[in-house]
C-alpha cells in the first residue's frame, strides 16, 4: 500500500463540484506536484488532505492510518501556506519553537531542534528577526522550517513560491530538492507553474476542473500528454484539431495532434534527405523572438499559427519575419490526443 | 522623497505640535501666575494655587474618583469588547456586521437620551438600583468606549492573515485560546493600546454623563472643575493642568506596559 493514499475524494460547494473522483498514491519520500490552472480545485484538495477542509466522501490514508475524519493536528501533516502565515509577533526562533512548546517537549530538545533547523535552512543570521524584517525568500524558508521541525509524515506546500521573483524561485526550488534529499520527506506541492511542477515533481498530477487529467512522471507528462487539457497546460504545445491538421499539413487524422515547439524544425528549404515518415510543410515566419539559448518563431502555415523553438546557434542565420520557410516534423514527435 | 532633513517639514511638524500644546501650556501657566489680565505675559508667578488645590480634600477625592472610574471603564470595556470583536471577526461574521453598526450607536444617539435611558434602566424599574453610584457611570462609559477597540482592532486584524495563522497554529497542535493569547492579541497590540488610552481618556474627561448620572454624589475631576467654574480662573487652570498631567502619566504607563519586549527583535 502507498504511503499516502487518496481514494474517491469528492467535494462540493453547494451544487458546484470542487473536485470529484480523486484517486492518488504517493510513495514514501516522494514529492507529488499538483499542477493546474487557478480555480481547478488543487488548493482545496490540499486543504482537505490537511484536514482544514472536509471532503464529502472518500478516504485519506497516511502511513497506513485512515485520517479521513481526524483533526488537522492529529494527521501528522505540516503545511507551508501561500502567504507563509508566519506568526507576526514572534521572531524566527519563536516561530519554530511554538509547535514544540505546545507538544510540551523538554526545553533542551526544543533548543537543539530549533538550532539545528535554523542551521539547516541557513537562517542563522536572522534567528532573532521578526517576519516583517525578513525578505520573501527568508519568510518562505522560515515557513518551511516551521513545518519541518514538527517532523510531519506528510508535508503540504500551497504555492509557496508564487510571491517570489524568478531568481529566488529558482534558488528555492534547488534548496527544496536538496532538503528533500537530505531529510527524505514526503510532500504534496501545489502550483500553477508548469516549469516548477516539472522541476520539482517526482510525480505530477495535472488537475483540470476538479479532476486529474493525468498523473505521471515529469517525462511522461511532458512527452506524452494524455489529453488536450494537459497538452495545452504543460509545455506550450501546438494543439491542432483534425480540421487544423488538414489545413496545415493536408492530412486526415482520427485524432487531434499535439506538437512541441521544439519538435518543429525550421529549414530554408526541404532537406534532400527528408525521409518518408517526415511531415513537411511550407510556412511563413510571422514573428521572431530571441529567448537566449533558443529562438521562438511564430509561423503561419495554411492559415494556422504554430510556434517553433530552435537552438540559437551563432553559426546559423536567423530567419526573418515574412520569409518563406520549410517545416519538418518527425511523425514520432506528434502526440495524438483523445479529446 | 528626499532623504535629507528639510526645514519646511520641521516647521510644519513642530508648528502642529505647538498648536496642540499651546492651550495646555497657557492653562498650566495661568495656574502658576498671580495675575495675567490684559498683558501678553503674566505679571507674577506663584505656586499658591497648586498648594491650595493639593490641600483641598475635594481635589484628591475627585482625582481618586476619576481614576477609579477610568480604570474600571478601561478594564471592563476591554473584558467586554475585545472578546466580542475577536469572536465576531473569527467565528460569527454575521454578528460582526451588527457590531459594526452597534459601536456607532452611542454616538448617534444624543447624550441626554442615552443618559435618561440609563437612569430609567438603573433606577429600580428592573430591580437594579445604581443611580448615584460609580457603577452607573462605568456602565455608561463601557458601550461608549467599545468603539475605541472595535475600529483599530478590526483594522489590525484585517492586516494579518488571521485565518492562515489559526490554521498554522492548529497544525502544530495549538488550541484556539492558545493562538489568540500567544499570537493574535500580541499581533494587534497597537490597536489594544489605542483602545486602552482612548477609553481611559474618555472616562476621565467626560462631563455630560457624569453630571447627569452621579453629579455631586460621586464627584469626578470634571464635576469638580464645574464646581470651580464660578471661582478663581487660576485655581481652575491648576485643576486642568493636573488633569493633563494625569492623562500624560496614565498614557505613558499604558505605553510602557505594552511596549515590545525587545526592540532588537524587530531588526
Amino acid at each position: 500500500m502507498s504511503f499516502v493514499s487518496l481514494r474517491g475524494l469528492d467535494k462540493h460547494f453547494g451544487q458546484t463540484a470542487v473536485f470529484t473522483g480523486i484517486d492518488l498514491d504517493i510513495e514514501r519520500g516522494e514529492m507529488c506536484v499538483l499542477v493546474g490552472p487557478s480555480g481547478c480545485g488543487k488548493t482545496t484538495l490540499l486543504r482537505t488532505v490537511a484536514g482544514l477542509a472536509t471532503q464529502d466522501s472518500g478516504t485519506i490514508t497516511i502511513a497506513g492510518r485512515d485520517v479521513s475524519r481526524t483533526a488537522p493536528q492529529h494527521r501528522g501533516v505540516g503545511m507551508v501556506f501561500q502567504n507563509y502565515a508566519l506568526f507576526p509577533n514572534m521572531n524566527v526562533e519563536q516561530n519554530l519553537s511554538f509547535g514544540l512548546e505546545h507538544q510540551k517537549r523538554p526545553k533542551d530538545e526544543i533548543r537543539s531542534r530549533v538550532a539545528a533547523m535554523i542551521e539547516l535552512m541557513g537562517l542563522g543570521q536572522r534567528a532573532k528577526a521578526r517576519p516583517t524584517a525578513l525578505s520573501g525568500g527568508q519568510k518562505q524558508r522560515v515557513a518551511l522550517a516551521r513545518a519541518l521541525i514538527m517532523q510531519p509524515q506528510l508535508l503540504l506546500l500551497d504555492e509557496p513560491m508564487s510571491a517570489l521573483d524568478a531568481k529566488m524561485r529558482k534558488r528555492l526550488r534547488e534548496d527544496l530538492k536538496r532538503l528533500q534529499a537530505e531529510i527524505g520527506f514526503t510532500a504534496i506541492f501545489v502550483t500553477h507553474d508548469q516549469e516548477e511542477a516539472l522541476v520539482l515533481g517526482d510525480r505530477i498530477a495535472v488537475m483540470h476542473e476538479g479532476r486529474f487529467s493525468q498523473v505521471g512522471t515529469a517525462s511522461e507528462i511532458y512527452n506524452r500528454p494524455a489529453s488536450r487539457a494537459v497538452a495545452e497546460f504543460i509545455g506550450e504545445f501546438n494543439v491542432l484539431d483534425q480540421a487544423m491538421v488538414r489545413a496545415a499539413f493536408g492530412r486526415d487524422t482520427a485524432k487531434a495532434w499535439a506538437l512541441h515547439p521544439e519538435s518543429i524544425a525550421v529549414e530554408a528549404a526541404v532537406p534532400r534527405d527528408a525521409a518518408v515518415d517526415k511531415i513537411v510543410a511550407t510556412a511563413v515566419v510571422t514573428d521572431r523572438k530571441l529567448l537566449g539559448s533558443t529562438v521562438r518563431y511564430q509561423l503561419a502555415v495554411g492559415g494556422i499559427n504554430l510556434k517553433s523553438d530552435q537552438l540559437n546557434k551563432p553559426s546559423r542565420a536567423l530567419f526573418q519575419p515574412g520569409q518563406s520557410v520549410c517545416l519538418v516534423i518527425d511523425r514520432e514527435d506528434v502526440r495524438d490526443l483523445d479529446s | 522623497m528626499r532623504s535629507e532633513k528639510g526645514i519646511v517639514p520641521a516647521i510644519v511638524v513642530w508648528g502642529f505640535v505647538a498648536l496642540l500644546l499651546l492651550p495646555a501650556a497657557a492653562v498650566a501657566l495661568n495656574g502658576m501666575t498671580t495675575e495675567w489680565d490684559g498683558t501678553v505675559l503674566p505679571t507674577g508667578f506663584t505656586t499658591a494655587w497648586f498648594h491650595n488645590l493639593f490641600e483641598d480634600p475635594r481635589m484628591s477625592q475627585a482625582i481618586l474618583n476619576s481614576l477609579l472610574i477610568s480604570t474600571a471603564t478601561l478594564v471592563l470595556s476591554a473584558l467586554v469588547a475585545v472578546p466580542a470583536v475577536l469572536a465576531g471577526h473569527f467565528y460569527l461574521p454575521v454578528l460582526d456586521r451588527c457590531l459594526a453598526v452597534l459601536v456607532i450607536l452611542p454616538y448617534a444617539v444624543p447624550g441626554i437620551v442615552l443618559g435618561l435611558g440609563l437612569l430609567r434602566l438603573y433606577a429600580g424599574n428592573f430591580g437594579i438600583v445604581l443611580t448615584g453610584t460609580p457603577w452607573i457611570l462605568i456602565l455608561a462609559y463601557v458601550p461608549l468606549g467599545a468603539s475605541f477597540y472595535y475600529v483599530p482592532m478590526k483594522n489590525n486584524l484585517r492586516a494579518i492573515p488571521a485565518r492562515e495563522i489559526f490554521e498554522a497554529g492548529y497544525l502544530v497542535g495549538a488550541s484556539d485560546l492558545a493562538i489568540i493569547r500567544s499570537i493574535i492579541l500580541p499581533s494587534i497590540a497597537p490597536a489594544l493600546i489605542v483602545g486602552f488610552v482612548m477609553n481611559f481618556a474618555l472616562a476621565i474627561s467626560e462631563f455630560v454623563y457624569a453630571n447627569l448620572l452621579v453629579g455631586g454624589l460621586f464627584p469626578t475631576l470634571q464635576i469638580f472643575m464645574n464646581v470651580l467654574r464660578g471661582g478663581s480662573g487660576h485655581l481652575l487652570s491648576g485643576v486642568i493642568a493636573i488633569y493633563f498631567a494625569i492623562l500624560l502619566i496614565a498614557t505613558s504607563i499604558v505605553l510602557w506596559a505594552t511596549r515590545p519586549k525587545s526592540a532588537a527583535e524587530g531588526q
